[in-house]
């Protein structure tokens, strides 16, 4: 589900399209632009691995999405679908069962009111098709892959 | 005046004259179609052929085609489906001469495309063409006053492959063309009036005004090339002044668009349009080209120029060379160009575009900085060696291509031509387009889908 008000802050048409797209299956909003990125957030987004915690700690967010579940975001280039998407960033933050970061997400983005906690996780091993890579169909099955992949 | 122009890749068009003349009797066929419209330009761009089995017709004959209205509306529904318009093309088989719509055409093309028409909203390309056994008349519809439907002709028919064909309808009006310049006599005498006139209605848009995109330029305004487009966002530094032909000591500081522009106006006729800004910034511009020469080093320039090459079917030719000198010696180096463009593998389907490498560009100068000192991108500052020599080589290599596109002066009609300047060796390569790629899915969409950042 997505606002069509939301909708009208995208001018890129290839992206709406992919957001409508989206919508089908999650709850999806366009927090805004900023650095020549959408700022996209997928809704009550739950990593697919059981040694995944959401933080029960407020300042990390806690409470702001349905319990174990947290808001991906997703930063998509203006030039969508030309620039591979790279990274992503959630809040509440996620943290390994056993209470630490995971590898290479402890950084913080500080944006719309609230850290987001980094993932620097790349597609390294995908060659990027514009128009057929898409969120729906690769860069959110991207995101679940390296969460459901061994700890 | 408008000039209008219908687009079909040389495949289609073969497939049409093989299809539409197949008997002695009228043959009729659709054809799924984006537009471009400009100022003073509109090209209808032929995406795909729907043939017709028999019984798709009431009626077939010598002089009268109906079309059954299950298999109309099974093409508006493609046209629903792909959000595209549509091209109506039958035959007049029996027409040795000029030939001409009919008034029974007039009619039927007139209900037919009304219907088109409603079912699009108004916003479908809508036009027909009708094919004799040697002329081919074509026209453009509009039914913004539905009870007077406005129709245009269609001046020429653009067949792109090895060569681009330029080929008038009957009906057609056609631009003046500048009478011939007394300074292309030479070449003449090589390939032809017939040739020279080409050129001289050829528009080249040249993206980067470096080492090889000036020396392309130069070779095109001494050709005789009607109109160039400069895009370029760049000021002329002084390390530029071994290779950028044109430039002066004195210009360093100036944009460079700006002292080709005025450089080509000294030594040739061409009309010329200098655009100071990233192509990224300013695709649409090359809607208007003929044909497209990417002579830049960046990713994101060569991923516009792909999708707009396919978008709005312009041939497109990309080039660069590469020099490893880690130590001040020569270790590698090769220069290449590839003909891309609708009938051929994009640059997508070689794998040419590194897309990370594109996000890198585009990113702003704190990210990129905050980034690169993470080790999350790759390095764009590097300064890469550089030598005229090279640069002229493969800018002559690909201009020649273009030559022969254009002027249809022969030659092997290569597709990728690489040479490695240490060893002397030059071979061709061939690819074969991929199934599910940019240039599958952007192909002849024209204005009806975004062209980046648009």
């Amino acid at each position: 589900m997505i606002d069509p008000k939301h909708l009208e802050l995208v001018t890129n048409k290839d992206l709406r399209g992919e957001l409508i797209e989206l919508a089908k299956y999650h709850g999806v909003e366009v927090l805004g632009r900023s650095d020549n990125y959408y700022d996209i957030v997928v809704k009550a987004y739950c990593p697919p691995n059981a040694g995944y915690a959401i933080s029960a700690n407020k300042d990390e967010g806690a409470g702001t999405s349905p319990e174990g579940t947290t808001n991906l975001l997703i930063r998509i280039h203006e030039t969508h679908p030309h620039a591979k998407p790279d990274m992503f960033w959630v809040y509440p933050h996620i943290r390994l069962a056993g209470g630490s970061y995971p590898n290479a997400a402890d950084n913080i983005l500080p944006a719309y009111g609230r850290n987001w906690q980094r993932f620097s996780w790349h597609m390294t091993t995908h060659n990027w098709r514009p128009f057929h890579d898409t969120l729906a169909n690769t860069w959110l099955p991207f995101i679940d892959q390296c969460f459901s992949k061994v700890i | 005046m408008t000039q209008r122009q219908l687009i079909f890749t040389k495949r289609d068009w073969d497939a049409v004259h093989a299809e539409l003349l197949r008997d002695e009797r009228e043959v009729a066929m659709y054809a799924l179609i984006g537009r471009a419209t400009m100022d003073t330009r509109e090209r209808y761009l032929v995406r795909e052929l729907v043939n017709l089995a028999e019984n798709d017709y009431d009626v077939r004959e010598g002089d009268q085609i109906v079309i059954k209205p299950a298999t109309v509306n099974r093409i508006i529904a493609r046209c629903e489906d792909e959000d595209l318009g549509i091209l109506l093309l039958h035959s007049h088989p029996f027409e040795e001469g000029d030939v001409w719509f009919s008034r029974t055409d007039n009619w039927g093309e007139a209900r037919e495309l009304r219907t088109f028409d409603a079912c699009g909203g108004g916003a479908w390309p809508l036009a027909s063409l009708v094919l004799g056994q040697r002329t081919v008349a074509a026209r453009t519809w509009n039914f913004a006053k539905p009870d007077a439907p406005r129709v245009e002709p269609i001046d020429e028919i653009v067949i792109v492959g090895d060569h681009i064909e330029r080929r008038p309808t009957i009906g057609a009006k056609h631009a003046p063309v500048n009478g011939l310049d007394e300074a292309q006599a030479r070449q003449v005498l090589a390939f032809g009036e017939a040739g020279q006139a080409r050129l001289a209605r050829t528009t080249l848009a040249i993206i980067g005004a470096g080492g090889t995109g000036s020396a392309c330029a130069e070779m095109a305004a001494r050709l005789g090339v009607g109109h160039i487009i400069l895009v370029d966002h760049e000021a002329l530094e002084e390390t530029n002044l071994s290779r950028v032909y044109g430039t002066t000591r004195a210009e360093v500081g100036r944009k460079k668009v700006h002292i080709l522009k005025e450089w080509i106006e000294k030594i040739s006729r061409a009309r010329v349009t200098a655009i100071d800004a990233p192509i990224q910034r300013d695709a649409f511009a090359l809607r208007e080209a003929d044909v497209i020469l990417c002579c830049t080093d960046t990713q994101v320039s060569r991923a516009v120029c792909n999708q707009a090459s396919y978008q709005y079917m312009i041939p497109l030719i990309d080039m660069g060379n590469r020099i490893h000198a880690p130590s001040g010696t020569i270790e590698s180096a090769s220069a290449q160009f590839t003909l891309a463009g609708p009938g051929r593998a994009c640059l997508d389907c070689y794998g040419t575009i590194d897309y990370d490498r594109v996000r890198a560009e585009q990113l702003s100068r704190e990210e990129y900085a905050r980034l690169r000192k993470e080790g999350y991108v790759v390095g764009l500052d590097a300064k890469e060696p550089s030598i005229i020599t090279l640069n002229t080589l493969i800018a002559s290599h690909a201009m020649t291509r273009f030559l022969d596109l254009i002027a249809h002066t022969g030659g092997p009609t290569l597709a990728k031509f690489q040479y490695s300047y240490l060893d002397g060796e030059l071979h061709g390569v061939f690819v074969q387009p991929r199934a599910r790629c940019t240039c599958t899915h952007v192909l002849a969409r024209g204005d009806s889908i975004p062209l980046i950042r648009s």
